[in-house]
Formats: C-alpha cells, sequence, structure tokens
C-alpha cells in the first residue's frame, strides 16, 4: 500500500544531542533548586514565548494556558489578525468571503491570558535565551516554541517571483491579496480560455487543497465559461483522495474525454512544472513540455520558515524535531510545530498543526511537574468538501515509533456509495468542521 | 433537567446514526476504501507497546471537530463533554465493529483505537461539563485588514 503522503528524501534524523539532563538542570535552576515540581511562584516566573499566531501558535498558546493557570506566555505575530486557509478555496466560487475565515487574537489575549506582541521574531540568541524583534525589542524565554509556518520557494520555479505572483501568476497559498487577484482573473478568464494550476512537489501544505481549488474552479467555469479548461498540472504520481476525485470529475467535468473541462497531467507527462516563460504564459516541464495558460496559478514549491534558516533550526530544507515532544533536534529549550517542521510522514495541515501544539504544551507543562511527557497521540481528520452537498473525508492516525524514528501513520479513507446519501451527509459535516475547527484554536 | 435532556439527545443521535448508516450499508458502493499503510495490528502493536497517552490529549485529539473538550454544542457534529461512560463506549464499540457504518467520520476515527484509549477517553469526557466552550459573540468584533474588503458583486 501506498504511503500517503510520499516525501521525496527520507528523514536523516542525526542523533539527538543528549541535553535532556542539562535541560532538568537548566529547570531546577529557574526553580532555584526546589523539588522536581516546579512551585507555584518559579511557575509564575516561567516564560514560554510563541513564534507564529497561526494555527500551530494560536494553539500552543490557548491550550497551554488550559493546562497551566500560571506560566507567563507570550506569542509573537506580524498580523493583527488571523486568516484561516482551512476553507479558504471557497473565496472563488464566492461560498465564503476572507471575514468569514478571519479571526482575532482578543480571546487569546483576555481569556488565555496570553500576551500578543505585534511583531516579527528575528534573531535567537541561544546562550541568553534571549529573542530579538524585527523593531527592536527583546524577549527572554525559558521555553521557545516556533511555528512560523512554511516558505513558499518562489524561486523552486526558475523565471518565477513573489513579485511575479504578486502582480501576475498568483499563488494564493495563504489567505492574502493573491486570493483576491486569482479570484478576478478566474472571473475574467476569456471564454474557451485556459487555466493552469501547478502542484509541486510534496510535502507541500494541505495535500488535498490544489484539487479542491481546481474543483472548485470547474465548477465555476462550467456555469459561466463551459469551453472553459482547467488544467492540473501535477508533480505527483498519486495523489490523495484519488479514489473519489477522478470519479467526481467525471461524472461532472467530462474527466477524461476531449471536450474536459478539467484534465490532469501526471508527471509522466511533464506535469512537474520546474520553469514559467511569463512574457509567453507558458510552463514548462521537467522535460520541455510546454503549458500556456490564460490564468496561471503557481503553487510553489515549499520548505522550512526563514526564520528558522536564519537560526540555524533546519537540516536540508526542514526542522528536524523529536516526536515525542516537538523539541528542536538541533537547539535546546526549542519546540517546533506546524508546517515548518520535517513531519514526514504527518502531512501539513491545521489539524495536525494543533495536535502538535497540544503534545509540545502537554511535554512542557510535565516537565514544570517533574514528570516524564508521555507517548504522544497524533490524529489528522479531513472533512472536504468537492462541491457544497458532496463531502467526502479521511481519517490518519500516527503512532510513535521510537526516539528518532519517524511516526508510522494509517490511513483511510471510505469509498462512495452510489445514492448519494454519505457524500450529502459529510458535505453539511465540512461546513461544522471548519467553524469547529476555528473555536477549536482560537476561542 | 438539562442533563437528561441532553441524554435523550444522545440517544437520540446514537439511534440515528446507527439506523440511517444501517439503511444505506453497502449499497451500490461505487468507489472501494483505500487505507494504509501500518496494518491496524501493527498499530495496536505500537499502542501497547508505549504508555497510554494522556486522557487530555486523547480528548482534545478530537477538539478540532468536536471542540476543546468535545464542548461545541450547536453544530451537526455532536458534542462530546459530559457524555456517559457507558454511551460513550458502547458508540464507539459499534462504531468500530462497523455495526454503525462503514463509513461516516466516527467509523474511520475510532478503529484503530485500543479498548484502554476508549476508556481513558469515556472516563475523562463523562467528567467535563456538558456546556458550551466558546463563549456568545467570541469573534463579533472581527475586522478584516483593508486589502480583503470585498466588493460588493453586480449581479
Ligand atoms: C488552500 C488551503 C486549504 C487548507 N485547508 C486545510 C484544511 O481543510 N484542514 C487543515 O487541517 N489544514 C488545511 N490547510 C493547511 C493549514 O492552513 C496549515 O497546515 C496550517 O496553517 C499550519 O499551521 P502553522 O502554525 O504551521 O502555520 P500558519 O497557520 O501559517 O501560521 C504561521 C504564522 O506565523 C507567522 N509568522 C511567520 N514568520 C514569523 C516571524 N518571523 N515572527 C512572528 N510570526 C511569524 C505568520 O504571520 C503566521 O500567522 C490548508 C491550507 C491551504 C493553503
Amino acid at each position: 500500500m501506498k504511503n500517503l503522503h510520499t516525501i521525496a528524501q527520507k528523514p536523516d534524523l542525526s542523533r539527538r544531542d543528549s541535553f535532556k539532563s542539562i535541560g532538568l538542570f537548566m529547570l531546577a535552576l529557574t526553580t532555584q533548586g526546589k523539588s522536581a515540581h516546579t512551585s507555584e511562584k518559579a511557575m509564575k516566573q516561567f516564560r514560554v514565548v510563541i513564534i507564529g499566531g497561526g494555527i500551530g501558535g494560536a494553539s500552543a498558546a490557548k491550550y497551554l494556558r488550559i493546562l497551566n493557570p500560571h506560566v507567563q506566555i507570550t506569542v509573537v505575530e506580524p498580523n493583527p489578525e488571523y486568516i484561516f486557509c482551512p476553507g479558504s478555496n471557497e473565496i472563488f466560487p464566492g461560498w465564503c468571503s476572507i471575514k468569514d475565515l478571519t479571526v482575532t487574537y482578543n480571546i487569546l489575549k483576555q481569556r488565555y491570558n496570553t500576551q500578543v506582541i505585534k511583531d516579527f521574531a528575528q534573531h535567537i540568541d541561544y546562550d541568553r535565551k534571549m529573542l530579538s524583534l524585527a523593531k527592536g525589542g527583546t524577549l527572554f524565554y525559558d521555553k521557545l516554541i516556533v511555528s512560523p509556518g512554511p516558505t513558499f520557494d518562489y524561486a523552486g520555479i526558475e523565471g518565477y517571483s513573489k513579485d511575479l505572483a504578486d502582480t501576475h501568476f498568483p499563488a494564493a497559498w495563504h489567505v492574502s491579496p493573491q486570493t483576491l487577484l486569482l479570484k478576478q482573473q478566474i472571473k475574467s478568464l476569456k471564454q474557451g480560455g485556459t487555466l493552469c494550476i501547478s502542484i509541486p512537489d510534496t510535502p507541500y501544505r494541505c495535500p488535498p487543497a490544489p484539487y479542491e481549488r481546481a474543483t472548485f474552479i470547474a465548477h465555476m467555469l462550467k456555469k459561466n465559461n463551459p469551453a472553459a479548461k482547467v488544467l492540473i498540472l501535477d508533480s505527483q504520481k498519486d495523489f490523495i483522495f484519488d479514489n473519489i476525485y477522478p470519479y467526481y470529475w467525471e461524472k461532472h467535468f467530462s474527466f477524461g474525454k476531449s471536450d474536459a473541462i478539467l484534465e490532469r497531467i501526471g508527471p509522466e507527462d511533464g506535469g512537474h512544472i520546474v520553469k514559467l516563460d511569463a512574457s509567453a504564459k507558458t510552463l514548462i516541464g521537467q522535460n520541455g513540455q510546454k503549458f500556456k495558460g490564460d490564468v496561471l496559478n503557481i503553487i510553489p514549491p515549499h520548505k522550512a520558515a526563514k526564520f528558522a534558516f536564519d537560526n540555524h533550526l533546519v537540516q536540508d530544507q526542514w526542522c528536524p524535531v523529536e516526536y515525542k515532544d516537538y523539541t528542536s533536534l538541533k537547539q535546546k529549550d526549542v519546540y517546533i510545530i506546524g508546517d515548518t517542521i520535517l513531519g514526514d510522514p504527518m502531512p501539513k495541515t491545521g489539524y495536525i498543526a494543533s495536535n502538535q501544539a497540544r503534545v509540545a504544551v502537554q511535554a512542557i507543562n510535565d516537565e514544570l511537574h517533574g514528570r516524564s511527557p508521555g507517548t504522544p497521540f497524533m490524529v489528522n481528520d479531513c472533512i472536504a468538501m468537492v462541491e457544497q452537498g458532496f463531502g467526502m473525508t479521511l481519517s490518519e492516525i500516527f503512532r510513535y515509533a521510537g526516539k528518532n524514528k519517524p511516526l508510522e501513520a494509517r490511513h483511510y479513507i471510505p469509498g462512495v456509495d452510489k445514492n448519494g446519501f454519505q457524500q450529502k451527509m459529510l458535505g453539511s459535516e465540512a461546513r461544522a468542521w471548519q467553524e469547529n475547527f476555528k473555536r477549536s484554536v482560537f476561542s | 433537567m438539562f442533563n437528561s435532556l441532553y441524554k435523550k439527545i444522545i440517544l437520540l443521535f446514537l439511534f440515528l446514526s446507527i439506523t440511517l448508516a444501517w439503511s444505506q450499508q453497502d449499497i451500490n458502493i461505487s468507489i472501494q476504501a483505500q487505507q494504509g499503510p501500518m496494518t491496524l495490528e501493527k498499530n495496536f502493536k505500537l499502542a501497547d507497546r508505549y504508555p497510554i497517552p494522556s486522557a487530555w490529549l486523547l480528548a482534545n485529539a478530537c477538539a478540532g471537530c468536536h471542540g476543546t473538550d468535545g464542548a461545541e454544542m450547536d453544530t451537526v457534529i455532536p458534542p462530546i463533554a459530559g457524555m456517559d461512560k457507558k454511551v460513550f463506549i458502547e458508540m464507539m464499540k459499534a462504531y468500530q465493529s462497523e455495526k454503525a457504518s462503514k463509513s461516516i467520520v466516527m467509523t474511520l476515527v475510532a478503529k484503530p483505537l485500543t479498548s484502554n484509549e476508549i476508556s481513558a477517553m469515556a472516563e475523562y469526557f463523562s467528567q467535563i461539563k456538558a456546556s458550551e466552550w466558546t463563549q456568545k459573540n467570541w469573534n463579533k468584533d472581527v475586522k478584516v485588514p483593508n486589502w480583503a474588503e470585498e466588493k460588493k458583486e453586480a449581479k
């Protein structure tokens, strides 16, 4: 059976420096030599700093506060609000607005007694346990949690750049002005035109989302521009939900026929895009195959956050961590979660990021209470919409398999029943999931 | 009073999910399920090899759908907070044995859980108060950034 989220390079998990004992020693210092269980007074002095107020970072703050009423929690995040990516493909057909996906940090501040600093984290001084911020401030920490999301490596596609993405060929892989640019381009696509969506090699955030986007756009075109076409240019041979999407596409978009509204080119036919010829609006595949489009939605390859590279938390392209507690394999007293970690075989999803956050903050709280962290438990559940009224679902579980080993994964994707009952039910659950998930992190 | 109403809702949900699902079991499955790569047996072996995860972690792995401590009360996804232990265990066993359905979300979710894990979750949820976690108007003051102000679309 294939692995659901296959990743090109296998993790090279070098042995973690054995600093567990140093960690305990440091803890002893901060607790001024008291017993393994930190006193309430010392806990009130204990500083946890979280970088990034996205799904991983906000979950860490909220659930740490739920576990521990005393410690100081500070989140560093440059934006005054957070916009959820889950659900964001629905912005294109107008099934939801950006406002529906936006949350404030007020609950985090008020209900969970968290300090939220509007700034960029820049530099970590590991010796002094001090974080410098872009505007010049500094923060001392006892534990640092890092969840800055991925970097989009625009330059990973020759001829492509952030500038071009902002102005002509949006990636729209997080909700930003590029999202509205792409929406505009879909709406003004000329009759019979072609819209290309190129999908990078794994790992990228939210494996099913490009297919979801292609499907939503095909629905829009079928209604308003039926001679037009969505062309998926795919770096993956097998893809997630590939038992369901093709079936649906055949039924609704003549997939596989000459008049198809939606087509998919796999890597064997040049779908792995390596180059953009901007002036010719053409994407170029690995063996020189050319795909001309009127609208190009280019999802660039991903790598760890710039912040993680700058602060020596990366090996190859991603941050390696110990999966028992999400401590960095490179630096001590640093926990890394979310899309920026290696994670394989876990996919880069919000559901996963928030579960990782809970494992990490539980480990921090256990250490404060002189307990060893329990076995982690990791689930990724996805209830997705193919269209309104047609849902599908996937459940994955990841079991701890030992120190310095990747987790073991098991997934299950049910099939489709002909009478459509199951899909109808899942369709309405998908909506409810989006709302509940937002609340599980921010309410 | 609230408590008994709550129990009734839960029982109704259990009844509905089992009957609805039973009525469509295996009818005209047009696409087969996919699963793997770890087998269920290996999953249980790994679970047994290490200490059981904490009840808090197990219970809040459900938070993404059911809310913090399983206490989202007002959507089509039912709450778990405050559920009777026995009811919880019975439901999970029904999902696991596919008596409920082959393909509703909970069947997939329940399958790889050990009975110790299920008991720990049952214990945890039974001790949580069955009241809404999210405060009213929690996100009412939200503002979108300037660039995201969408213009009204001309019909
Ligand atoms: C179209 C689409 C659909 C998706 N759908 C789903 C879905 O249905 N279900 C699901 O589970 N997941 C989904 N995802 C994936 C999900 O959005 C991500 O996996 C999740 O956001 C990862 O969380 P994170 O904390 O790692 O990163 P983010 O949520 O991106 O948060 C990172 C935060 O860090 C901040 N930051 C960055 N650098 C710094 C710095 N130097 N200092 C301070 N702050 C910094 C950023 O401003 C940002 O707010 C989807 C993604 C996309 C693109």
